[in-house]
C-alpha cells in the first residue's frame, strides 16, 4: 500500500465523519424542532379551544394532548403559563387544566350580583367524593357540584360520590357514582343530614375527597373546606390554609387536588391564577360598571333610578378600593367586605332592572 | 501524474457530494421558512377572527352577545389608557371602532361629555401599519334614547371593524 492509498483512506474518513456528523446535528435538530412546533401547536389549539368554551359557554371535548407526553405538562403559577419540555403557553383567560389524555371542557360562572366571572375547567375522567360533615353545608355542596361538568352521554366522565365514615356510597346511580345532575337529585333532600369522617384509606388514587366540615382541624388528607352560610371561609389543601369567597375558587382547588411538582401544589396554583386573574378583571368590571352607572344616573329622567344608579356607582368605586390590593384575596376580613359589598351592588342593580331603568346582567 | 489526477477527482467528488447536502438543507430550511410565513398569516387570519369573537361577547362591551351597549362603550372609549387596560384581556397590536349605522354619515365620536349624542367608538388608533382587518354588522343597546322627556331604550344597527397589525 503506498502513502497516495493511505492518504485516501485517511482524508476519506475525515470526509465521511465530517459528513455524517453534520447530518446527524442538522436532523436532530430539525427533529426537536418539529417536536415541539407540534407541541407548541397543541397548546395553542387547547387555549382557543377553551377559550371558545369560556365565550360560548358550549361544552367541548379536546383529545389532542394523546399525541405527546402529556403528564409533562405542568403548570407555572408566577408567569401564568402550562408548560411542557421546552415548549410553553401564556394563558390569559382563567382555565383550569389538569393534563389528561382526553378532556372534557366546561364552562363555570360566579355570579357577584353585579358581575358574573366565567372560568373553565378542563378535566379527564375524574371521580369527586364529597364527605359531608355538617348537616347544614348541603346548599354549598349543590353550589360546587352545580358549576362542574355534567358528562351525560360523554365518553370523559365527571362522576360525583359520597362518603360516610367507611362506606363509599358510589352505587346510587345504577351501581357506579352519578353524574352532576343525577347527582344533584339524589343529595336533594339531604338538609340536615350530617356523614361521619370519612376513612380515606377505603378510597384508591382515582378519587378526590372533598371534606365540608364546620371545622377542618385535623383533617389533612385531601382538600377541606370549611362551610360558612354566607359564602366566604377557610379552605384547607395539602394542610395548607386559604380564603374561598366564592365557588370559583374552591373548584380550581378540586381540579388542581393534591399533584404537586417542582411548581408547588397544582390545586394551590389554579387558585392563585384565579384570583390574579379574577382580580384584575374584576376590578377592571367594577371601573368600567361604575363610570356606567354615573353617566347614566345624569341621563336618567326618573329621580329614584338617579339616586339607585348613584348608589350601585358608589358601591362599585368600594369594591375598587379593595381590589386595588393585589393580596386581598389572602385576608378573610377583605374577602368578607368584598362578598358583602358585592351583595349590596347586586341588590341596588337589581332594583334598577326592577323598576325598568335597566337590564339584568 | 496519475495520482495526482485521482487525487483531484476524489476531491472534486467529495466537493460535490458536499454541496448536494449543503443545497438539500437549503431547500429544507427555505421550505420550513414559507410554510412558516403560510402559517403566520393564517393565524393572523384566525386572530382577528378569534379578536371579533371576544369583542362582541366580552361583557365589558356587550349587553349580550353580539349587541354591545352603549354607556360601557363610552366609559371604554374615554379612557386614557384603554389599550393598555385591555392588553391582558385582548392582547396587543390590534385596533375595533364601532360606528352606529346613519345614512347622513356623519361621524361623531362618544365621549363622557356628549353621550348620548354620539354614533362612534373607537378603540386603540389606526396606526400607519400593515394590517388585517374584519368588520361585522352588529347591534348596539341605547340605553338613554329620548323620546320627548321619557327614556326608552332601543337597540341601532351598526358596524364593528376590528384589525390586527402583521408585526
Amino acid at each position: 500500500m503506498d502513502t497516495y492509498q493511505i492518504f485516501k483512506i485517511i482524508l476519506g474518513l475525515i470526509v465521511s465523519a465530517f459528513i455524517v456528523i453534520f447530518i446527524v446535528i442538522f436532523i436532530s435538530n430539525y427533529g426537536g424542532l418539529q417536536t415541539d412546533t407540534q407541541k407548541a401547536k397543541i397548546l395553542s389549539l387547547f387555549d382557543k379551544t377553551a377559550t371558545n368554551v369560556l365565550l360560548y359557554g358550549n361544552d367541548a371535548n379536546f383529545t389532542e394532548f394523546k399525541r405527546m407526553d402529556y403528564s409533562a405538562i405542568t403548570f407555572d403559577p408566577i408567569s401564568e403559563t402550562i408548560i411542557t419540555g421546552s415548549v410553553s403557553r401564556k394563558l390569559t383567560e382563567p382555565i383550569f387544566l389538569y393534563p389528561g389524555k382526553t378532556l372534557y371542557i366546561h364552562r363555570g360562572e360566579a355570579d357577584l350580583g353585579w358581575w358574573k366571572f366565567y372560568f373553565v375547567e378542563a378535566l379527564p375522567d375524574t371521580s369527586i367524593i364529597f364527605n359531608v360533615m355538617d348537616g347544614d353545608a348541603w346548599e354549598q355542596v349543590i353550589d360546587i357540584v352545580t358549576e362542574m361538568p355534567s358528562t351525560t352521554g360523554e365518553t370523559i366522565k365527571t362522576r360525583f360520590g359520597l362518603c360516610d365514615g367507611s362506606t363509599l356510597q358510589e352505587d346510587f346511580c345504577n351501581d357506579e357514582l352519578c353524574e352532576r345532575d343525577y347527582f344533584l337529585q339524589a343529595i336533594y333532600g339531604n338538609e340536615g343530614m350530617t356523614f361521619s369522617r370519612c376513612r380515606e384509606t377505603i378510597l384508591g388514587e382515582k378519587y378526590r375527597l372533598v371534606f365540608v366540615s364546620d371545622s377542618c382541624t385535623g383533617i389533612n388528607e385531601g382538600i377541606c373546606i370549611e362551610s360558612s352560610p354566607d359564602g366566604v371561609g377557610y379552605i384547607y389543601i395539602d394542610g395548607n390554609q386559604h380564603v374561598y369567597k366564592d365557588v370559583a375558587d374552591i373548584i380550581a382547588m378540586i381540579v388542581g387536588y393534591i399533584k404537586s411538582d417542582h411548581f408547588g401544589v397544582y390545586g394551590e396554583n389554579l387558585y392563585t391564577l384565579k384570583n390574579e386573574i379574577f382580580r384584575e378583571r374584576a376590578l377592571f368590571a367594577s371601573q368600567v360598571l361604575s363610570s356606567r352607572a354615573k353617566i347614566l344616573s345624569s341621563e336618567m329622567t326618573i329621580n329614584q333610578c338617579k339616586q339607585l344608579f348613584e348608589t350601585l356607582g358608589e358601591k362599585l368605586d368600594e369594591i375598587s378600593n379593595i381590589l386595588s390590593d393585589e393580596d386581598y384575596y389572602k385576608d378573610i376580613d377583605s374577602a368578607i367586605q368584598f362578598k358583602q359589598l358585592s351583595e349590596e351592588a347586586g341588590r341596588t342593580h337589581r332594583e334598577i332592572v326592577n323598576m325598568g331603568c335597566d337590564y339584568p346582567i | 501524474m496519475k495520482g495526482q489526477m485521482e487525487l483531484m477527482e476524489y476531491l472534486f467528488l467529495t466537493v460535490f457530494v458536499i454541496l448536494i447536502i449543503i443545497v438539500l438543507m437549503f431547500f429544507i430550511t427555505g421550505w420550513q421558512v414559507t410554510q412558516s410565513g403560510i402559517e403566520r398569516t393564517k393565524e393572523v387570519s384566525d386572530e382577528v377572527t378569534f379578536l371579533m369573537k371576544k369583542f362582541s361577547t366580552m361583557d365589558y362591551f356587550v349587553k349580550e352577545d353580539g349587541v354591545f351597549d352603549d354607556a360601557k362603550l363610552t366609559v371604554l372609549s374615554s379612557m386614557e389608557n384603554v389599550c393598555e387596560e385591555l392588553r391582558p384581556i385582548l392582547g396587543s397590536n390590534w385596533f375595533a371602532t364601532i360606528t352606529v349605522f346613519d345614512e347622513s354619515g356623519s361621524i361623531k365620536v362618544c365621549t363622557e361629555s356628549n353621550y348620548p349624542d354620539c354614533n362612534h367608538w373607537s378603540f386603540c388608533k389606526k396606526e400607519n401599519r400593515d394590517f388585517v382587518s374584519r368588520k361585522l354588522p352588529v347591534n348596539i343597546y341605547r340605553n338613554t334614547n329620548r323620546i320627548g322627556d321619557s327614556i326608552f331604550a332601543k337597540n341601532d344597527i351598526g358596524v364593528l371593524e376590528v384589525g390586527f397589525y402583521e408585526i
